[in-house]
């Protein structure tokens, strides 16, 4: 048998057969990870040129643009709506989504398949079309522009990633925990508050997560269904259609870093929840 | 108690479909039903072009993603370390999670005539003048879409080869085959799921991306999404707005349709159970 090193599922270390396919294999991975964060990279090092402009060659180093950004109560204004839309879309995606989720994984009803499509829908629909077709939907109905219209768009949006977050995290869930409660005379609604929903956290977790961050970060949704008022991205992108300034730069930046810090942050909580063993009751 | 959130759930649902039920019928502004939009889209060469030309950048920018994001699944997820495969997969979800619009405008920091690279070139002397080809047309567009839409290619593909048993690859090698004979007929089915997956969810947003095109495309940035999204603005063509975004829809639907039958994501969700 082979005396080379491996894994007992069979995996062997790259640098045991680097050939010109493995080299490429690097190489083609080393370059979409540089391509994936070139442009930020960019950007962030752009945000404390001491010019006028975006252009390179660079001038100098300053906080200036970051300090500009604080003062502006545009920025400021867009940045609490956004805000206040972000936090509205994730708790009521997570009050629907939740039970949907429920339904989906622990149901027995003859529209299941049918019910899971419909949830996966908006997945695959264009979001631009999605905000025209909710601005023709609320013209229709007289609803007309406004913040709600707005939320409840990005409820949509959100919805089939809520369900199936959710859904994943009940699909590996061990229901000898539930019985055991129903065992020791638990009501149902006991069951559920005190043995499956602390269970369920870290997904809930992860579910308000993604529904936060996707509704904070869109666009064209907000930009198509809103009123007079205005939310960072809109900002940001009604902005750009002028031109780029350095204040945009530094905004970027400080946003995409926000995210960075999130996602990490979110996966280190994550990682440590998964190998903690399950504890009786609430963490 | 079941019976509650089973009800709870479904009518939920229900509930915010019903605001995706949009009307997109074919009304004029004086509200008569024709089929007028409909036909001006398959008759009018240069909707039919816009539509064609989305299609086929779609289609490039797909294959991109498969060139670059293909062996980086593949090196994840064929990684020992399982640190090593942590840090690398955190690596390839921070830009997921990044808003589109920051990652598109970023580009333009870049690729324009006084950005990154063009600096970069012209100092180290291997141009006289910046490249102006660089931004404001398809070749701006295809790169960014590639950079926005690669994690959407890399992610599913690991996840399929991350389950992947790789002691078959041992066993071909006992049955004589040569590398690429082993790798085309073991490592590639196995792929292809994750592939299929990743095809939709990079396709489909990049047919009908409307913000990275707009920002980095220049003259050449009109796609469908743009097309459609000016009949809401200034063109004020509702209708054709509309009928447009239909027959987006269905070409999308009717590629996902397709595919579907080939991947079956909920077999996979219940095959799962038997682990």
């Amino acid at each position: 048998m082979a005396a080379a090193v491996r894994a007992r599922d069979g995996r062997r270390p790259l640098y045991k057969r680097l050939n010109a396919a493995g080299v490429l294999l690097i190489v083609l991975a080393v370059l979409s990870y540089a391509l994936l964060y070139l442009p930020a990279v960019i950007m962030g090092v752009m945000s404390f040129n001491d010019a006028q402009l975006p252009l390179f060659p660079l001038e100098g180093f300053t906080w200036h643009w970051y300090g500009e950004l604080f003062s502006s109560s545009e920025v400021k204004d867009s940045f609490l709506n956004s805000l206040t839309i972000a936090g509205a879309t994730m708790v009521i995606s997570l009050l629907i989504g939740t039970p949907a989720a429920f339904a989906l994984v622990r149901g027995r009803f003859k529209g299941r398949n049918v019910l899971f499509t419909i949830v996966l829908l908006p997945l695959v629909t264009p979001t631009l079309i999605l905000a025209v077709a909710l601005l023709l939907f609320f013209n229709f109905i007289g609803a007309g522009l406004g913040v709600l219209q707005v939320i409840a768009g990005h409820v949509l949006i959100t919805l089939p990633f809520t369900v199936l977050i959710m859904a994943l995290r009940l699909f590996g869930f061990d229901r000898s925990l539930e019985e055991a409660a129903r065992d020791l005379r638990a009501r149902p609604l006991q069951v559920l508050l005190r043995v499956t929903l602390p269970l369920m956290f870290p997904g809930v977790l992860a579910a308000a997560l993604f529904a936060f961050l996707l509704s904070w970060d869109e666009v064209l949704i907000a930009f198509f269904n809103i009123d007079n008022r205005s939310t960072l991205p809109i900002f940001i992108w009604t902005s750009l259609r002028h031109r780029i300034t350095l204040e945009l730069v530094s905004l970027g930046t400080l946003l995409a870093a926000l995210t960075a810090v999130l996602v990490v942050v979110a996966w280190l909580t994550m990682s440590k929840k998964k190998t903690a063993p399950p504890q009786e009751g609430a963490e | 108690m079941w019976l509650g959130l089973f009800l709870l759930g479904p009518l939920g649902i229900m509930f915010v479909y019903s605001l995706w039920k949009t009307d997109f019928t074919t009304f004029t502004i004086i509200r008569e039903w024709n089929l007028d939009a409909y036909e001006s889209i398959f008759t009018n060469s240069l909707y039919f072009d816009i539509i064609a030309k989305s299609l086929w950048l779609g289609a490039v920018v797909v294959v991109f993603t498969v060139i670059l994001g293909f062996p980086t699944a593949y090196l994840l997820a064929s990684r020992k370390s399982n640190r090593t495969k942590m840090v690398l997969l955190l690596l390839m979800l921070v830009p997921f999670w990044t808003s589109v619009l920051l990652r598109s405008y970023a580009w333009i920091l870049v690729l324009e005539e006084q950005g990154a690279v063009n600096s970069l070139l012209t100092s180290v002397g291997v141009v006289n003048e910046p490249l102006s080809w660089l931004l404001f047309n398809r070749f701006a567009i295809i790169i960014s879409l590639v950079q926005l839409y690669l994690p959407f290619m890399v992610i599913p593909v690991y996840a399929v080869l991350e389950k992947f048993d790789w002691t078959l690859l041992e066993a071909a090698k006992d049955l004589r085959a040569g590398k690429f004979k082993a790798f085309a007929y073991v490592t590639l089915p196995a792929a292809l799921p994750g592939l299929l997956i990743g095809f939709l969810l990079v396709f489909i947003p990049s047919v009908s991306a409307y913000i990275t095109p707009t920002l980095l495309g220049g003259t050449e940035g009109l796609m469908v999404s743009g097309l459609i999204a000016s009949q809401f603005g200034t063109a004020y063509n509702w209708p054709l707005g509309a009928a447009l975004s239909f027959v987006v829809v269905f070409v999308l639907l009717l590629v996902v349709f397709v595919l579907m039958k080939v991947v079956r994501p909920w077999d996979l969700f219940e095959r799962g159970a038997a682990r």
